[in-house]
């Protein structure tokens, strides 16, 4: 067995794939240098620019859907799931398509499981994003535990194409800016940060679109249904910040 | 009147429709326009009561010319009424997609005048979304009963779906408690069904040939405001789905909004039974059942304490177990705790490797449920029951909500 190890970043993490595709065994490891634990009897090869420049990604879809799901994976943070890297990697070369559904390989599993949670986390925010309009710009702050900020710049991208609009990952500190034909990506420290939270506070106060989008809110419930365990499970409290229905619901 | 209050007084008339899926459709983003269809449907929110909010459920009136018993609009009822603008509509539509609160429009109405001149304003709200706002998110319209053919046809040219609540499920149950008029919902149906598959014809031969609503016709059913069994709703939603190729029959538990001696006195709406109806309507439209094999005359009402596949494992217990690495799919589907997600995972999964007790969790199977039921490599779940008569106390218990406090003034109101 042999650990890889990359720098931690997305790019980095990238770049090594297609290395790793021709160079790396089933059963082999990769870790971020951040997470790296030291073991001191197993080989470990550093991977650098220099080593993963020299080769090529695929061109096959096969690679392009393997590349996509261990993104996915990385962006979920979960360190266990991305060790298995490697693996997935020879596991997908060896049995093609069809090993995307081999759920019960442990090699698999895992991967997918991780990809799938970053997914569903990027599917449930396509829903759960709220904009406020400040100036002429459309400013959409949120809350994700997984990165996915990439998935929703490409979803507003298409269904918002000629509006301006700042996508804003709280958590990550990261932001992508639309100018009606490009993507940009920022990056936001605290102190721009806290500036934001002020001009947004004030643009929702000043919103009569969302007063009534606050009423209609409150009205559609049907009380002989109240359920709010259910709400909550759909909703859960952790994204209330951002949703101006139930924000100020504590 | 403001826009604020006929928000307010049109989306409490909404929202006992039940339907708000925005699934089933898929639309580019107009050029210079605004708004996209996802065929996943994409849910905005949830209500306090739980239920999804994905598309503005309004309705564009609450006038209405007809006294229907169970509906809360009917004209002799003394509530204030609203009528929305087909431009106040649209606009507000647009803002609040633009904010990402909505994925579209789902429009009803109270019948303002007539039919036709109903469907004209409905219809004239969704032209200025499509064509003036460049609007490309998903529009559900109700097609009005005793409207004229080509103002439905105009609507369902330009919504994703466009659907006729059916309300009760038979003809005398509909001249008890509507007005005469108001009972003709077949006919509006077929129009639509006819124009649903007149328009893939066309499209077959040329993809630029306009749509008719592609995420097709939906309906529903009150349950519980008159005395027809789940055995007659089962097999009326079953028909449907052949006859006017549905995409979704909708229940709703009655809740009585109106006092009025022809409906009966519920103290709470019969949620569970809507729940189990939902249950035999997935089991009909996803796991390939027939209505006759989960009802039948002699057996004609869903049992409350099982879910109705289960219920149908118990009655066919001669059947299982079954072995799970080689059984074929259709019998997978079968097993409670197996749904076509996981099925369809064993079916690849055991391809490669013979399959486990846990590598079945691991595909997403409920072994809680499906243990009873099944073997992997010739061998049964360690320690589980194999008597009938515990494993189906075993199944009724996972729904029972367990003790509870009684309210002391409970029976007060």
């Amino acid at each position: 067995m042999t650990i890889f190890i990359f720098d931690g970043t997305l790019e980095g993490f990238i770049g090594s794939l297609p290395y790793l595709w021709h160079n790396s065994k089933h059963g082999d490891k990769l870790q971020a240098q951040t997470r790296q634990n030291p073991e001191f009897f197993t080989p470990t090869v550093t991977l650098n620019s220099e080593l993963t420049d020299q080769y090529k990604a695929p061109s096959s879809v096969l690679f392009r859907k393997t590349k996509n799901t261990l993104m996915h994976c990385f962006s979920s943070k979960d360190s266990v799931a991305l060790e298995q890297a490697p693996s997935f990697l020879q596991y997908m070369k060896m049995n093609g398509i069809q090993g995307f559904t081999h759920l019960a390989d442990p090699a698999i599993g895992p991967v997918i499981k991780a990809a799938k949670k970053t997914l569903s986390e990027a599917h449930n925010l396509k829903g759960l994003l709220r904009f406020r309009q400040i100036r002429s710009v459309l400013y959409g702050p949120y809350f994700s535990k997984n990165f996915v900020l990439p998935i929703l710049g490409r979803h507003f991208k298409k269904r918002l194409p000629n509006l301006h609009w700042l996508l804003h990952d709280t958590e990550h500190k990261t932001g992508l800016f639309y100018n009606g034909k490009t993507l940009t990506q920022a990056f936001f420290d605290d102190s721009k940060a806290l500036e934001l939270e002020k001009i947004y506070e004030q643009a929702g106060a000043e919103d009569d679109f969302e007063k009534l989008w606050i009423k209609y809110f409150n009205t559609i419930a049907i009380k002989e249904r109240y359920n709010p365990e259910l709400q909550r499970s759909f909703m859960p409290k952790q994204y209330w910040r951002f949703i101006p229905e139930v924000a100020g619901r504590g | 009147m403001d826009v604020m209050k006929k928000l307010e007084i049109l989306s409490d008339s909404a929202k006992y429709d039940a339907s708000c899926s925005s699934s089933g459709s898929f639309r580019e983003t107009p050029k210079g326009g605004i708004g996209n269809g996802k065929s996943s449907g994409i849910c905005h929110s949830w209500s306090d009561d739980g239920r999804c909010i994905s598309l503005f459920k309004v309705l564009f009136t609450n006038v209405c010319i007809y006294d229907c018993a169970y509906c809360i609009n009917r004209r002799s009822n003394d509530i204030p009424r609203a009528t929305f603008t087909p431009r106040e509509l649209a606009d507000l539509t647009i803002e609040f997609y633009k904010r990402n609160y909505i994925e579209g429009l789902f429009l009803s109405s109270g019948i303002i005048k007539n039919p036709d001149h109903t469907m004209e304003l409905l219809a004239e709200a969704v032209r200025i979304l499509r064509k003036e706002h460049l609007f490309g998110g998903y529009i559900h319209v109700k097609a009005i009963p005793g409207a004229s053919k080509e103002l439905i046809d105009k609507a369902g040219q330009l919504a994703d779906r466009i659907s006729v609540n059916i309300e009760l499920p038979t003809k005398e149950s509909l001249l008890r408690l509507t007005d005469k008029k108001h009972t003709d919902i077949f006919t509006p149906m077929k129009q639509i069904t006819n124009g649903v598959f007149e328009s893939k014809i066309e499209r077959k031969k040329s993809r630029f040939a306009p749509r008719f609503a592609p995420a097709g016709q939906s309906t529903q059913l009150i349950v519980g405001a008159t005395p027809e069994t789940d055995f007659t709703i089962v097999k009326l939603s079953q028909a449907m789905y052949k006859k006017f190729d549905l995409r979704r029959v909708y229940y709703s538990a009655f809740i009585p909004v109106n006092a009025d001696s022809r409906l009966p006195a519920l103290r709470e709406p019969p949620l569970l039974r809507e729940h189990r109806l939902y249950q035999a309507d997935f089991l009909m439209r996803q796991y390939k059942f027939d209505a006759d094999e989960i009802l039948n005359a002699q057996n004609p009402m869903l049992d409350i304490a099982l879910d109705p596949k289960a219920n149908w494992a118990m009655n066919h217990f001669h059947l299982f177990p079954v072995e799970v690495n080689k059984t074929e799919y259709e019998m997978l589907l079968r097993v409670p705790g197996i749904g076509p997600i996981s099925a369809r995972r064993i079916v690849r999964a055991r391809r490669a490797q013979s399959l486990s007790f846990d590598n079945l969790r691991k595909l997403g199977v409920v072994l809680k449920r499906a243990s009873f039921f099944i073997m992997c490599k010739g061998k049964r779940m360690p320690a589980v029951s194999e008597r009938r008569s515990d494993i189906y106390q075993l199944l009724a218990e996972s729904h029972d909500p367990g003790p509870y406090q009684l309210k002391l003034f409970s029976d007060v109101s």
